[in-house]
């Protein structure tokens, strides 16, 4: 009886002392894109933040336009970390946080002020392609083709209806 | 009832108030201290209640110090609408005057009040604010007894949160920097206007167009902060504030809680990414469905704490909206996000949101952080960064509340008609968020159209000089006439007289301001239609010290240059002498003591700076006559009394 009562007690002991589980750590990915936006010559920041346990990667890109001031920013999601060719979608329904669709959006922002909404067009050819990932370094580089069409933009500003992101060379790092 | 019964029943109102004055505005000279600090007070004195609060509030904030205190009740430590609040370790006692104060029968309120002492930044009828004096206000709530609010002086913000059994916990929140911050060093050619009055720029006044806000909170968000229904109601009352401090709107409520909802997970849960978020916002059908219900004009998410947190650079954000109000089109974007913890004093992230939800935009570059510039349908519409030349240097000092950092934010949106600290707030051709949110106002508050309510509007002159005579006049909207008016007026905000108020035909309430400038005069009139439909309001004045003598000008006088009405009495004419140094338009009109109009004029093409306006007053009757001037600066009234 003694020796269940001190098992018991060590036990409850046990569970008392066991720490929260720590969020898991975000890896952020550090790198650049080059590539033809609407035709012109664009550079962006490649910066990514996702959860390791999902095993996949969200790419944002952004860069802001010396011009007028706004942000232009993209993301592709749900990659995983593998060298393969990925077909992008469109996504339409955003109430499910947590499906696998890997698809990519496109916003035009003053800082916390959306101006420009746009969404992936519905055709072939929208593709994220891992074409080398290095395990070890966690080095990476590809290719993108992606193109938008507009949701809902401010009027007064001349935002394009579409945007296409065309000969898009990429590569970084997952830093941690 | 006769026009004479009818005067002597409204003075009648004001000499009751003035005589009910010792006993309910608590001038014996007690103290009027709203924070009591008891001997220190550790953790282990708490309740596990008190203490779960505590540790969640510490979490929740970037805490720079805090008190357990109790809270006093404002109903009983005002005096003459003032509260003291004195803090451990501070020298200066500071103490607020009471600008709006809700005060509801079962002894809940809602009191707002400015920073007056050590140094007080309001303005008076000179329109001159010194440079250094001390800005602030005070936000605080009662609800079934318990108390909440937050208060700022200068750039220090402090939240008061209820702990539960009588105790209330005081945070100091440290100023939090935003994602990009490094802007709060951005210099300027800009100097900050000097408050030499600019053109004429006065928007016209509005009708009474409130918005009706939803605030909807996540389940993050209320278990980051388990007292989430107080900071919505905070939000709201504060951005009011910052509305009417701003002089944005010339009805004192701009926006209307219209209901507060839990988001269930399944129904909306933040990502990481808030452009997805908000973006997602406007075909939520959840969400959709709550607006409808609610008849919601805009919609405004408390999230938890997750978007700043975003190591990206340019996607780490406080808040988002996803449209701004400048077009009709925006009603279908009306959303915004708002991360919980900045939504208040010092980051007024809510505040900034619904200001983009009217069409605010950011500050101008290369004054703030690099927002765009004049390329948009609203050039006027940007916030302000002020800064002031010292020397050679140009010295970042302040920003007004739709710029882009929150790191100096001060609850102002931006207007050239307001002063902060001898500088304007903004600039007639760039920088006038109040005229944006002026203007826009009537559409926003018809995105979702409801049946016109009974509305009663209630206009003073302002800042009346003290012992003067006065007119308030109601304008009604949407009361079947005949219309019966019921004034009451009151000295604390509490307790109205005459208690059963008689109805009255007459829309205006003569009234003698209080002959000392400290005592505020409440004014409430409630307006019963041939349908019985109702409507009420209340308006809160207080008088300006003019010397003795409301005629002459206050030697610091730098706006409103001359005003006089002579010979008094009068017989065969008067005149009118009006120096415009402000510029723009003017009218006077001339009302007699029923409030009837007997003299109408205006001029909307001057040439000259000054003018005098020579008037036959042969078929008035004798008697007392109110001259009202209107001009950019304000209302001003003269009395004058015709004689035969």
């Amino acid at each position: 009886m003694k020796k269940i009562v001190t098992a018991m007690i060590l036990l409850a002991l046990l569970f008392a002392c066991t720490k929260p589980e720590p969020e898991p750590q975000k890896p952020e990915i550090k790198g650049r894109l080059n590539a033809l936006k609407n035709g012109e010559a664009w550079e962006a920041y490649a910066h990514g933040w996702k959860s390791i346990d999902a095993q996949k990667n969200d790419y944002y890109f952004s860069a802001k336009d010396e011009k007028t001031g706004l942000i232009h920013k993209f993301s592709v999601k749900n990659i995983p970390f593998a060298e393969n060719l990925y077909e992008v979608k469109p996504k339409y329904d955003f109430s499910n946080q947590n499906d696998s669709l890997i698809f990519s959006t496109y916003y035009i922002v003053d800082y916390d002020l959306g101006l420009g909404d746009y969404r992936l067009l519905d055709r072939p050819g929208n593709i994220f392609h891992l074409t080398h990932v290095d395990s070890v370094t966690r080095h990476f580089s590809g290719t993108l083709d992606l193109e938008f069409i507009v949701i809902d933009k401010a009027d007064d500003l001349g935002l394009p209806d579409t945007i296409r992101i065309k000969n898009g060379v990429f590569f970084g790092e997952v830093m941690r | 009832m006769t026009p004479t019964k009818k005067l002597k029943q409204h003075l009648y109102i004001v000499l009751i108030t003035l005589l009910q004055l010792p006993l309910f505005s608590n001038l014996s000279g007690q103290s009027n201290a709203l924070f009591t600090f008891p001997s220190p007070v550790s953790n282990s004195n708490l309740s596990a209640s008190q203490l779960s609060r505590k540790n969640k509030f510490d979490s929740s904030f970037d805490v720079a110090s805090s008190y357990l205190m109790s809270v006093q009740d404002i109903a009983l430590v005002q005096e003459s609408g003032r509260v003291a609040i004195a803090l451990p370790g501070l020298q200066d006692t500071f103490r607020f005057r009471a600008a709006k104060f809700q005060y509801q029968d079962n002894g809940d309120y809602t009191w707002i009040g400015d920073i007056i002492s050590p140094r007080t930044c309001l303005e008076d009828s000179t329109g001159y604010i010194e440079d250094d004096c001390i800005s602030g206000f005070l936000l605080l709530m009662r609800q079934n007894g318990e108390y909440f609010g937050q208060f700022v002086i200068e750039n220090d913000a402090y939240q008061i949160k209820n702990l539960g059994d009588g105790l209330s916990y005081l945070i100091k929140v440290n100023a939090s920097t935003s994602p990009d911050n490094t802007c709060a060093s951005a210099s300027s050619n800009d100097t900050g206007s000097p408050i030499d009055p600019g053109p004429s720029g006065a928007a016209p006044s509005q009708d009474f167009c409130p918005a009706r806000v939803l605030v909807l909170f996540t389940e993050g968000a209320e278990a980051e902060h388990p007292d989430i229904l107080n900071i919505i109601d905070m939000s709201v009352a504060m951005t009011n504030q910052i509305f009417r401090q701003s002089k944005a709107s010339d009805s004192d409520v701009s926006i209307v809680l219209v209901g507060k909802q839990k988001l269930l997970a399944s129904e909306f849960t933040e990502s990481e990414d808030i452009e997805d978020d908000r973006n997602s916002l406007p075909t939520n059908s959840a969400i959709a469905g709550y607006r409808n219900n609610a008849n919601a004009d805009l919609v405004i998410i408390m999230t938890k704490t997750i978007y700043s947190l975003n190591p990206n650079p340019e996607f780490a954000a406080l808040g988002a909206v996803s449209g701004f109000g400048d077009t009709e089109a925006d009603k279908e974007t009306a959303f915004a996000l708002v991360e919980t913890a900045t939504a208040l004093a010092p980051g007024y992230v809510f505040t900034h949101e619904v200001g983009h939800l009217y069409g605010c935009r950011h500050g101008r570059k290369p004054e703030d952080c690099g927002s765009i510039g004049d390329n948009t349908g609203l050039p006027h519409s940007h916030g302000k960064v002020i800064v002031k030349n010292f020397w050679l240097l140009r010295i970042f000092l302040v920003e007004t509340v739709m710029s882009v950092c929150i790191g100096n934010r001060i609850p102002y949106f931006s207007n050239p008609d307001v002063i902060y600290k001898a500088k304007k707030t903004g600039t007639e051709a760039h920088n006038n968020n109040a005229r944006t949110i002026r203007e826009a106002a009537c559409r926003i508050a018809n995105y979702l159209p409801l049946p016109s309510q009974p509305f009663v509007d209630l206009k003073a002159p302002q800042h009346p000089c003290a012992g003067e005579q006065g007119l308030i006049v109601a304008s009604v909207e949407q009361v079947t006439a005949p219309l019966q008016f019921f004034w009451q007026t009151s000295i604390n905000g509490i307790n109205f007289y005459p208690s059963v108020p008689q109805p009255t035909s007459s829309n205006t309430l003569p009234v003698s301001f209080p002959g000392n400038p400290d005592l505020p005069l409440w004014v409430r009139v409630t307006v019963v239609g041939s349908n019985n439909e109702t409507a009420s309001n209340e308006i809160l004045i207080y008088s300006d010290d003019c010397g003795g003598n409301n005629m002459k000008l206050n030697p610091g006088n730098k706006k409103f240059k001359d005003f006089a009405v002579y010979p008094n009495p009068a017989k065969g004419e008067i005149n009118i002498a009006y120096s415009n140094t402000v510029g723009g338009d003017y009218s006077i009109d001339v009302f007699d003591v029923l409030g009837k109009l007997v003299y109408k004029t205006s001029n909307t093409d001057r040439t000259s700076p000054s003018e005098i306006s020579r008037i036959s007053v042969d078929a008035w009757r004798a008697g007392a006559y109110f001259v009202v001037l209107k001009d950019r600066t304000g209302t001003h009234t003269a009395r004058i009394n015709i004689v035969h």
